[in-house]
């Protein structure tokens, strides 16, 4: 056992033991009870996936838990389908309701989003202490409507800040135990990751632009005496051609942005005297996400656990925890409850409130 | 019989390696250096098994136990008469298990597809009030006359004279819901071609009209255009791709969420699935309606032959990525009715 006095860092990995083989199982018993139950099911089908997943990640030989109950979970979804529905069926016929929507959405937004991680981090625990997170509305909607609207109306030139006070608002309102999460990146990180994605998109597109061109020019040496433009297939064709090369081009830049904002996020993440490293490479995110499509896409959806599990693998283990002392510290906190509603709403609108 | 456990109190995150057993008279024992406690069984709450992730035991002091030996916390629990494993691990313990989940699956969703949803939106839409395909066509002959459209260049007297013959079709159709008028329009890029709107405007083409070389022709493609109107197609087609979408959605989870495409190619599929089953039914509305009123069905073959002519050739890929169902299969129906 570790003294708790030796304060110099030991670096602990993140294990991750999920099984393609297991959670294949898991997976198609989950979708099919889901299918059969109308979409009831789907609520348990949540959690048990999400135990599966926190149960299969270990820290210094530790899992973690997923604890919530999912009847809040399916409360929370009926809630959130039945405001889609009086939302789509409204606005199908009274068109002007849309803009009242979007303001009462704008102002039910922080809220939704405080309840939903406030849901995610005490249902989530480590060596049965749980996690948490508070913050207040204002302070939620300073960010993720204040900032967000500004970086909108600045034809997202302050996005990058945006994506800053996101991630600075989301570590230091969260908290394991009773310790409170620190972080301190700058602004200006997230701007040099942000220009660099945009100037490496503009590049690649002048690149594309003039692949393409040449391609359709040459085709139509090709096809001597045939105009291009008359043959509707062989048009098709090339257009689907350059909506292939598209995505690969799209999917470097997603990677590019999501590898260097996780890493910075951890890279300046502390928890008390412990810190955090996070090395994950573009390149071989790039290639996961690439790979996991095509696999997708040409198994007709039978490799999404596949897809999943070496995801989830790679995007854990890329993190390692810098442990000053040992992990035996940590007080708990007083628990209180929290409704599931939003976990459930962010679900159906489909929020990305990831990091 | 004993195997090694973590013991987590709940005050602390500090992990006490401890030994654990079962006695006698249903006594969960935990035994380490530090600690030396036993609780009844009956009170410990155990979490349900998956796959091989470690189970956790929480005490009845709120402790909690994290045991990675699932198969000794199972022998456990089947000497003290409290092994229950859930239907659902059942189920994931097994690949046969795995394999019917799998038929299962692909049964329900087809027939969900082939026959659930476009029942369950038949049902809604004729529930729906006729206001609804009024609202849903609304402005969209006005953007189609901005963006692709231009007025038509056919004589006032040949308009009137198509018009005419229109009303008198829809005098057949008996569906006095719609407010039916055709609307002729020189259809630029689009060409030759007809369609619907929800509301019962139906906008043919001068390059088709050009195109036929008898009205009867013509009569036969308005046939197929005012089965899409009478038999609400615009509406159920809307309906099927939300709920269809709703079930993309449940099967695809959260597994794409960087890749729009492998969650986008399933809904356009299902999209062009159903549409190609509404531009069958109103295929067959317009043979009836044609075989009703004496008008040879070879009609809608013959111009549909000479749509084809002028549209360019198809490729076998096309059938899954198209909208509308492969012009010679749908010529064939209309070549030989007497056999139908």
């Amino acid at each position: 056992m570790d003294t708790g006095t030796d304060k110099s860092l030991t670096p602990y990995q993140l294990d991750f033991f999920g099984k393609t083989s297991e959670y294949f199982r898991i997976w198609i018993v989950n979708l099919t009870l889901s299918i059969l139950t109308l979409g009831i099911y789907s609520a348990w089908a949540k959690v048990r996936t999400n135990r599966y997943f926190y149960g299969s990640t270990q820290l210094a030989g530790s899992s973690f838990q997923y604890l919530a109950d999912p009847v809040k979970i399916l409360r929370g979804r009926l809630i959130a389908f039945l405001l889609l529905v009086i939302y789509l069926a409204t606005t199908n016929f009274v068109p002007w309701l849309e803009f009242v929507f979007i303001i009462i959405f704008f102002i039910i937004l922080p809220w939704i989003l405080n309840q939903a991680l406030a849901f995610r981090a005490r249902n989530s625990a480590y060596r049965n202490i749980r996690f948490g997170y508070s913050a207040t509305y204002g302070e939620a909607a300073g960010v993720f409507v204040g900032w967000f609207l500004l970086a909108y109306f600045t034809a997202m030139i302050l996005y990058p800040y945006f994506a800053f006070k996101k991630a600075n608002f989301i570590a230091t309102h969260s908290s394991y135990g009773q310790q409170k999460f620190g972080f301190d990146a700058k602004p200006g990180d997230y701007f040099a990751v942000y220009a660099l994605a945009v100037l490496g998109g503009f590049i690649l597109l002048i690149v594309f632009s003039v692949l393409v061109g040449m391609t359709i020019f040459n085709l139509e040496s090709m096809v001597n005496g045939e105009d291009v433009q008359e043959n509707p297939v062989l048009l098709q064709f090339v257009f689907m051609g350059i909506g292939a090369l598209f995505l690969p081009i799209y999917l470097f830049l997603w990677s590019y942005v999501e590898a260097k904002s996780t890493n910075l996020f951890w890279n300046n993440a502390s928890s008390g005297e412990h810190t955090f490293t996070c090395e994950l490479r573009t390149g071989k995110l790039f290639w996961i996400y690439l790979s996991n499509t095509i696999g997708i896409i040409l198994s007709a959806g039978m490799l999404i656990p596949w897809a999943k599990i070496r995801m989830a693998r790679y995007k854990l283990t890329a993190i390692n925890v810098m442990v000053a002392g040992s992990l035996d510290e940590y007080i708990a906190n007083e628990q209180q409850a929290v409704a599931a509603t939003s976990e459930g709403m962010s679900d159906v609108f489909d929020f990305d409130i990831g990091l | 019989m004993q195997t090694v456990a973590d013991y987590f109190d709940g005050q602390s995150s500090r992990q006490y390696r401890v030994m654990l057993s079962l006695n006698a008279d249903n006594l969960l024992n935990i035994q380490s250096q530090d600690i030396s406690v036993s609780f009844p069984m009956a009170e410990c709450e155990f979490s349900p098994r998956i796959a091989n992730i470690p189970r956790e035991i929480t005490l009845p002091n709120q402790a909690k136990l994290v045991v990675a030996d699932n198969d000794f916390l199972d022998d456990m629990l089947e000497t003290a008469g409290m092994l229950e494993h859930g239907f659902v691990h059942r189920l994931e313990q097994h690949w046969r298990f795995a394999f019917v989940s799998l038929v299962i699956l692909v049964a329900s969703v087809w027939a969900a597809i082939d026959i659930g949803i476009p029942v369950a939106a038949k049902q809604a839409a004729f529930a729906l009030p006729y206001e609804t395909d009024v609202y849903l066509g609304e402005g969209a002959l006005a953007t189609l006359d901005k963006i692709v459209f231009s007025p038509s260049t056919l004589k006032t007297e040949r308009q009137q004279a198509l018009k005419q013959r229109f009303q008198e079709m829809v005098k057949n159709i008996n569906d006095t819901s719609h407010q039916y008028q055709l609307e002729l329009r020189d259809g630029k890029a689009i060409g030759a071609n007809a369609l619907a709107l929800p509301s019962g405007i139906i906008v043919m083409t001068d390059q088709l009209v050009d195109l036929s070389e008898a009205d009867d022709e013509l009569a036969a493609i308005l046939a197929h255009e005012l089965g899409h109107v009478k038999n609400r197609h615009a509406l159920r087609l809307l309906i099927q791709d939300a709920v269809g979408g709703l079930v993309l959605a449940m099967l695809t989870g959260d597994a794409v969420s960087a890749t729009a495409l492998t969650a986008g190619l399933p809904t356009l599929f299902l999209h062009n699935k159903f549409s190609r089953e509404f531009e069958n039914e109103a295929d067959t509305f317009a043979l009836q309606y044609m075989s009703e009123n004496d008008i040879p069905a070879e009609n809608f073959a013959t111009i549909m032959n000479r749509l084809d002519d002028t549209a360019g050739k198809t490729s076998d890929l096309d059938n899954y990525l198209s909208t509308h169902p492969a012009t010679a299969d749908r010529i064939k129906r209309f070549q030989s009715p007497a056999s139908k």
